[in-house]
């Protein structure tokens, strides 16, 4: 089934927003999805998943519809959601590793020397510290702004400028060391 | 007085200001990796219910 996330969820604060979908309200739900699907895919890519990470994603809402009932602060479903994000991904790799299968790397459009460096670029953001792999997947994969990035991860804009900023200054650092070994 | 490094930094935060060449590069290449698909909860999907039978003894 699929769910819908209506107009007249998308200004209301979170905590309503989290409420309402404890008390059962399945667009609500959805609204929720609609923000939040993007922070927990770039937790998921943060942390190794890449062909599953859709899969990861679909698992970790799966999990926190299920569990909704169980949080105790709405003012929390940020943190909430992200711990759940990265207990799923562990889950998920341990699971392929068990089964000693490879995630398949999805096909992308492009040329070949694009795909090498979109994938050179992703591995780069994965050896950076946590904190500045998740902001910059959110930032660069997702397309989320600064302030945006405060907001679905419940971090002051600060800490998150100061992620940006250092992580990217890493990144760069990275990037470059790369091409000079080629 | 602004410098070259905030006007940089101006992009990475809100994507104003005058945008960086590698910056744009890197969201150019990662943007295939975008999450992009709708959430679909399974037809059966209750959430007393789910709740309870992983409560039951030998679920996960």
């Amino acid at each position: 089934m699929s769910v819908d996330h209506t107009v007249e969820h998308g200004s209301i604060g979170l905590p309503a927003l989290v409420q309402a979908a404890r008390s059962g309200d399945r667009a609500a739900f959805g609204e929720l999805y609609a923000r939040f699907a993007g922070m927990v895919h770039s937790i998921a890519l943060a942390n190794g998943a890449t062909a599953d990470a859709d899969d990861v994603v679909q698992e970790v809402f799966f999990r926190a519809f299920r569990r909704l009932k169980t949080l105790r602060s709405c003012d929390a479903f940020a943190s909430w959601i992200a711990a759940i994000a990265r207990n799923t991904v562990r889950d998920v790799q341990r699971q392929l590793h068990d089964r000693s299968e490879p995630a398949e790397e999805p096909a992308v459009a492009g040329s070949q020397h694009d795909e090498l460096e979109a994938r050179a670029a992703l591995e780069a953001i994965r050896r950076l510290p946590k904190a500045y792999r998740e902001t910059l997947m959110m930032r660069l994969v997702e397309g989320l702004t600064g302030p945006e990035i405060a907001e679905r991860a419940g971090l002051s804009p600060a800490s998150v400028r100061v992620n940006l900023h250092r992580g990217m200054k890493r990144l760069r650092e990275q990037l470059r060391v790369k091409t000079r070994a080629r | 007085m602004t410098t070259t490094d905030d006007l940089i930094d101006e992009y990475v935060w809100n994507r104003a200001g005058e945008p960086d060449v590698e910056v744009r590069r890197l969201e150019a290449l990662l943007a295939r990796y975008r999450h992009r698909t709708p959430f679909v909860l399974p037809p059966d999907a209750n959430d007393d219910e789910a709740v309870r039978r992983e409560d039951e003894p030998g679920r996960a």
